[in-house]
């Protein structure tokens, strides 16, 4: 599971298609948002977790909603844009401490509250998530058991800041290569399936350098997504159509649901599951 | 099926900016052992280097080319090391970040064109002496893509826009950003054009850094190592591979061109000549 914040919703209702059809999965590997959902699938059920994603679902736009993605306009628009990116440039240019685009210290915040049941009891399924190691160059495995595991699979830069762990410093997988990696073999497991909700059309475009940069970064991401999704048995596209058509939870729900639905009957009519 | 020794070698010029000087170390070794590449593709730098031998098979040309573009543009090649190495005026520097966020370059467009133009002028890709293809960046669709047809100055200018420095490509209703973006070596586009090895040359200067100073210095690190992923799956394809990774120059030093040559030859001379030399030999038809 990877994903921006709307289509990453599409996972919950993808997951309820591969419950009934598949049953529960081995373990739920993740990165990026999808750390989120897959966190409160493994630990709280399916029902809990759509609960909880459609309850406080305009909470989490109203901290991942970033300006970068916005489209000024009119003149106020461009004026008020203008000033947020040149706070953010100089944000990041001056310190590794402090929000870039998303203000980092609440968010995580309301995550330590709001995920706190991971202190309290161990998951249906174990999570995994993944993260970047930028000193090794490296992908690493880290299980979910507390909240404060989420905050390094959840420093998807340049929107959230990096996590500084003592020397070293971690960003999530996503950020590198929008996918987490396929999970170490283990013998149970017969089949990995990829949940991918990265879109790989949303460009920031190009009205400044700033953006092209973004933009190129952006890009890279993509295509080393495009080379790891390669090393998964199976994968569901959950980014298309653009998540900003209908972003309501309901839809969004649904949405996951038909298209892993549709994809689960192709591959078993293709008995692709023998 | 072609035997070892009738192969196509082709040719795939690495993107680097300033440091693709190197490429023309290359060509040189290549003329000596009488070996012309049957096919080249370039990225970036490597398009501009590439396009130029290609047209002419003349490295002296190529290397003339290269120094008197140096010294026509060395002011505004002064101004650019100012800006980046952030060794200018204040009023430089908030100039740059205003740019930054206002203009979809800091340099002027006309720059590189014109340049671009005088190499050129009107060729077109069937005026070079041998198959010649150039990757550029789509920068809607977030793909490389190929071009090996049309006018050369277009696409050579299209592979080479380096990100922020100079502004987006228009050819044909796309926007293109600089090849190098995703394909810093084309290897793959080399075979498409009816190799049937290829020699890769990376010219990337990718130091390990351990200290960050600020956010901005953790994304660009993350950038380059992204850059480093994709070379390396990349460069896999290729059946040899030359990389000048002791350059250390940043992409901008056109100034330094004496040095990145002199540099390039004896690194060339320690790692690489006598190996090229053995896989040109392999390769070669036997008479």
């Amino acid at each position: 599971m990877n994903g921006n914040s709307l289509s990453a919703i599409r996972q919950l209702g993808a997951a309820r298609a591969l419950f009934e059809n598949l049953g529960k999965p081995l373990r739920i590997a993740t990165t990026g948002v999808g750390t989120l959902v897959g966190t409160f699938l493994g630990f709280q059920g399916l029902d809990a977790a759509s609960r909880f994603f459609s309850e406080h679902f305009s909470t989490f736009l109203g901290f991942l909603d970033v300006s970068i993605f916005s489209r000024p306009q009119n003149f106020m628009e461009k004026g008020t844009r203008f000033l947020a990116d040149f706070a953010t440039l100089v944000r990041a240019s001056s310190s590794t401490g402090k929000r870039i685009f998303v203000n980092s210290q609440q968010f995580f915040a309301y995550l330590s509250d709001q995920f706190s049941f991971l202190e309290e009891k161990a998951g249906d399924i174990p999570v995994f998530a993944s993260v970047f190691d930028i000193h090794s160059e490296s992908m690493q495995w880290r299980q979910i058991h507390k909240p404060s595991d989420l905050r390094a699979p959840l420093a998807i830069v340049p929107y959230i800041e990096p996590c500084t762990q003592g020397k070293k410093v971690f960003v999530s997988t996503q950020s590198f290569q929008g996918v987490c990696p396929r999970f170490p073999e283990e013998k149970e497991i017969s089949l990995h399936l990829c949940l991918d909700s990265t879109s790989e059309k949303d460009f920031l475009g190009s009205a400044s350098s700033f953006e092209i940069l973004l933009s190129c970064d952006k890009m890279r991401t993509q295509e080393l997504k495009r080379r790891a999704l390669s090393g998964f048995d199976r994968v569901i596209n959950l980014w298309e159509p653009s998540s900003s058509e209908d972003a309501r939870f309901i839809s969004l729900f649904q949405q996951g649901f038909v298209q892993a639905s549709v994809q689960v009957h192709k591959w078993k009519k293709q008995n692709l599951f023998l | 099926m072609s035997s070892s020794t009738d192969s196509k070698i082709g040719l795939a010029l690495g993107a680097g900016g300033a440091r693709g000087f190197a490429h023309l170390i290359v060509l040189q070794k290549l003329q000596e052992l009488d070996r012309t590449p049957s096919v080249i593709t370039g990225s970036s730098m490597g398009s501009v280097i590439g396009a130029a031998y290609a047209l002419t098979m003349n490295t002296r040309v190529v290397e003339k080319m290269i120094h008197h573009f140096v010294r026509k543009l060395s002011p505004q090649i002064q101004t650019l090391v100012k800006r980046l190495e952030g060794k200018g005026s204040w009023s430089d520097q908030l100039d740059m970040a205003l740019k930054t966020l206002t203009r979809t370059s800091s340099l002027e467009a006309d720059t590189l064109y014109s340049m671009l133009t005088e190499v050129f002028g009107k060729a077109r890709f069937s005026d070079t002496k041998v198959p010649f293809g150039v990757v550029a960046t789509d920068l809607e669709k977030g793909v490389t893509e190929f071009i090996d047809s049309g006018f050369l100055v277009d696409a050579v200018c299209a592979s080479s826009t380096v990100p922020g420095a100079f502004p987006p490509v228009r050819l044909g209703g796309t926007q293109f950003v600089d090849g190098g973006v995703l394909r810093v070596v084309p290897v793959f586009e080399a075979y498409q054009l009816g190799a049937d090895r290829v020699i890769g040359v990376d010219v990337g200067d990718r130091p390990v850094q351990q200290e960050f100073a600020s956010s901005l210095e953790i994304i660009s690190y993350l950038n380059a190592i992204k850059e480093k992923r994709i070379l390396e799956s990349d460069l896999g394809g290729a059946s040899f591979r030359i990389f000048f990774d002791s350059l250390s120059l940043p992409w901008y030093r056109f100034d330094q061109s004496i040095e990145i040559l002199q540099k390039a030859r004896s690194h060339f001379e320690t790692y690489y000549a006598k190996e090229l030399e053995r896989f040109v030999t392999d390769h070669t038809p036997s008479t």
